[in-house]
């Protein structure tokens, strides 16, 4: 395995994830565990980016990084008090449980024989102008319920968390 | 291996006197140094493109704003106050570096480099010519956007991090507007890559080259989508924040809006990432209604032949490019001295070097006996010509709009933007559609 | 072409999803937890984007498609029911939520 430019920004953004997720834990200030949070979805995007996929990358940046870490800065003003702390409950038992957990996975990642399965992979679509067109015909093509589906639930989202935002405030009004 | 990049050689002996680097330059192997340069040159060349503009733009819009206001705007540093702009800069950038003490360390230096790489990140896919282009993506559009999507998030945080209730006021106002026309932003643009048939910059300008069909002219998307052209500039100087929408820095209410604790380098970085900002949403609009590079007419050819210069059109040629090498050469002069606040502009001085400069080459000219001047050539200066004069028509436009009208208020501003905008870019989208399907 | 194995991303999610149940099992805050149910989204999205590059087919891109849209549609509920929770309660802390009716 040698340490091309690929492997090498791969491993670069992964350990930026892995630090920014443990920044979200570790983090004093809510506010600071939101900004990690930003960082952490960048470098996902990133991921994604190097993973051949242009298009969710454009949309992890668009959709994540700039509407949901947005909510998250909202909720976090307007929910912070001086009670808010970084205080862990039941961390003992939770971080082995975690560790459990991520050892049985690794095992099983470890235990699978990924060259021969998946020996005919090939990466060489990168930067393809095609992609982008052909991806979005298969998206229209195979799941085009699922797609309207999706526009109904993100409709429904709209109204239902912009009313239930309201609701106390008409109220009180 | 000679197909690299230009001066490989160079650089493979630069990188090997570095040792540990030096490694990891050999390790990166072609495609990767290749990827790492290409990353490089994208950086420096768009960087350079836009900043010049970022000195322009600013100096084209004190001047007009000046004439608007029967005043005569910067004249004092450089040539008609054309340096004014390096001068704060540089004024800005030597001031005291000033954070709050109360203000949160991080957030207050994470906002302000995330907003200047953001806004640099999304000068890579915007291409000037059919040629010059830094990065031609297949998304460059939708890149663009992803990069400018970073701002609502960052511009909150500045505003949180200078602990000021001004800025945390003009955060929350930055935020809700840069969301609320974001949205009839993209839905106006997707029009756009509906009728080109696809998200590439090149592309979309290239689609707009055929005929209309009627008064010669080209087809260029405005013709279809004008509503979807209008909702992309009033959405797009909406985004900058300039003054019909220059609601999260509202001076009467909030002092500077998010601005207010910034200092220094930090305030001057904001101030460029903003005329970054408009300058980027005006070359969109000529980039995705306005044909880019192309020219008005169908009559007008795209690209020109080689022009061969003989006889006595070769002497006046070279005639005027002395006199305005010679003439640029004393204007040169007289702008960078100018920067040091000593008056030098002689006129006389000027029109002797202009003419001397005319004879010269023009004597030159009888010598030399036959020039062809290259069609690309030609065809890259008209290019580059049509899509700076378009842009800054547009510019001139924001500048209008600022020194005329007065500011509105929040409320009305983000339910024009969700209840009228967003229905009226959808109904642009149906037309789109309808267009595209008619053809 | 490119040398980035499976296992490596695979790993990669892994160690991200831990980080994620950690916080989901330890956090008070229920903003907190909410950030990290997404880490858990996108480590598993990072997952659904490989498997389909490798496998050269556009269902795992879909599918990291359609996670997206469901995070930011659950983000949005879940914070609008935050900030009723909040004005409640006066705090977001989910071990001070015992009462389930509102004890005046």
């Amino acid at each position: 395995m040698t340490l091309d430019y690929s492997l090498f920004f791969f491993l670069l953004f992964g350990c930026l994830a892995i630090i920014f997720a443990l920044g979200t834990i570790i983090a004093k200030k809510l506010m600071h565990a939101v900004l990690a949070l930003f960082l952490f979805l960048i470098s996902i995007a990133l991921l994604f980016l190097l993973l051949n996929n242009e298009y969710l990358f454009v949309i992890q940046l668009t959709l994540y990084c700039g509407g949901i870490s947005v909510l998250f800065l909202f909720a976090t003003v307007l929910t912070t008090n001086q009670h808010e702390t970084a205080d862990k409950t039941n961390s003992y038992w939770s971080g082995f449980i975690a560790f459990v957990f991520v050892l049985a996975l690794s095992l099983v990642v470890y235990s699978i024989d990924w060259a021969s399965d998946w020996a005919n992979y090939s990466l060489e679509k990168y930067g393809d102008p095609s992609l982008f067109r052909e991806f979005s015909e298969q998206l229209f093509r195979n799941y085009p319920y699922t797609v309207a589906f999706l526009g109904l639930l993100l409709l429904a989202t709209l109204i239902g968390s912009s009313k239930l935002a309201l609701k106390e405030e008409a109220e009180a009004a | 291996m000679s197909e690299r990049f230009p001066y490989e050689d160079l650089i493979d002996d630069l990188f090997e006197s570095l040792g540990p680097i030096g490694d990891f330059w050999k390790g990166l192997g072609n495609s990767g140094q290749f990827f790492l340069m290409s990353a490089l040159l994208m950086v420096g060349v768009a960087g350079l493109f836009i900043m010049i503009q970022q000195l322009i733009v600013p100096w084209v819009e004190r001047k007009v704003m000046g004439r608007m206001q029967s005043r005569r705007g910067p004249s004092y540093v450089g040539y008609a106050g054309t340096l004014q702009l390096l001068a704060d800069t540089l004024k800005l950038a030597v001031k005291q570096d000033i954070v709050p003490e109360d203000a949160d360390k991080f957030g207050f230096t994470f906002a302000i480099a995330g907003i200047t790489i953001s806004a640099s990140l999304a000068c890579a896919p915007l291409p000037f010519t059919g040629r010059i282009v830094m990065s031609d993506m297949s998304i460059g559009l939708l890149y663009i956007f992803a990069a400018f999507a970073l701002f609502p998030p960052l511009m909150f945080v500045a505003g949180w991090a200078s602990n000021s209730k001004y800025s945390l006021i003009g955060g929350f106002r930055s935020c809700a507007q840069l969301l609320a026309y974001e949205l009839p932003l993209m839905v106006a643009a997707v029009s756009a890559v509906l009728l080109a048939g696809s998200a590439n910059l090149t592309d979309i300008v290239e689609a707009q080259g055929g005929e209309l069909g009627f008064l010669w002219l080209r087809g260029w998307y405005i013709w279809p989508l004008m509503i979807g052209f209008w909702l992309f500039l009033i959405s797009g100087i909406a985004e900058t924040e300039r003054i019909p929408f220059d609601i999260p820095e509202a001076e009467a209410e909030l002092v500077m809006g998010v601005r207010t604790e910034f200092a220094g380098w930090r305030y001057a970085l904001i101030f460029f990432v903003e005329y970054m900002h408009l300058f980027i949403n005006l070359l969109l609009v000529v980039l995705l209604f306005m044909g880019g590079w192309l020219p008005f007419f169908t009559f007008m050819p795209a690209t020109l032949d080689d022009f061969v210069v003989s006889g006595i059109s070769n002497i006046f040629l070279m005639a005027f490019i002395g006199a305005g090498f010679f003439g640029g050469s004393v204007l040169a002069v007289y702008l960078l001295f100018g920067f040091f606040r000593k008056r030098i502009y002689n006129m006389k001085f000027f029109l002797i070097a202009t003419i001397s400069g005319f004879v010269l080459f023009g004597g030159l000219g009888m010598i030399i006996d036959d020039w062809t001047i290259p069609g690309e050539l030609l065809t890259e200066i008209a290019q580059l010509t049509r899509i700076f004069v378009k842009t800054y028509i547009l510019v001139f436009l924001a500048v209008w709009a600022r020194a005329a009208l007065p500011r509105v208020r929040i409320d009305q501003f983000l339910s024009i933007g969700w209840s009228k905008f967003l229905p009226l870019a959808i109904f642009n989208l149906l037309i789109a559609i309808i267009v595209a399907g008619a053809y | 072409m490119t040398t980035i194995d499976l296992p490596i991303i695979l790993f990669t999610s892994t160690a991200l999803f831990g980080i994620g149940l950690y916080g989901v099992l330890t956090q008070k805050s229920a903003i907190r937890i909410l950030i990290s149910v997404e880490i858990l989204l996108n480590s598993a999205n990072i997952n659904f984007v490989a498997f389909s590059t490798y496998s050269e087919g556009y269902d795992g891109w879909t599918m990291a498609l359609f996670v997206m849209a469901i995070a930011a549609a659950e983000a949005a509920i879940g914070i609008a029911i935050f900030l009723n929770v909040f004005r409640r309660f006066g705090s977001v802390n989910v071990p001070s939520l015992v009462g389930l009716r509102e004890e005046v």
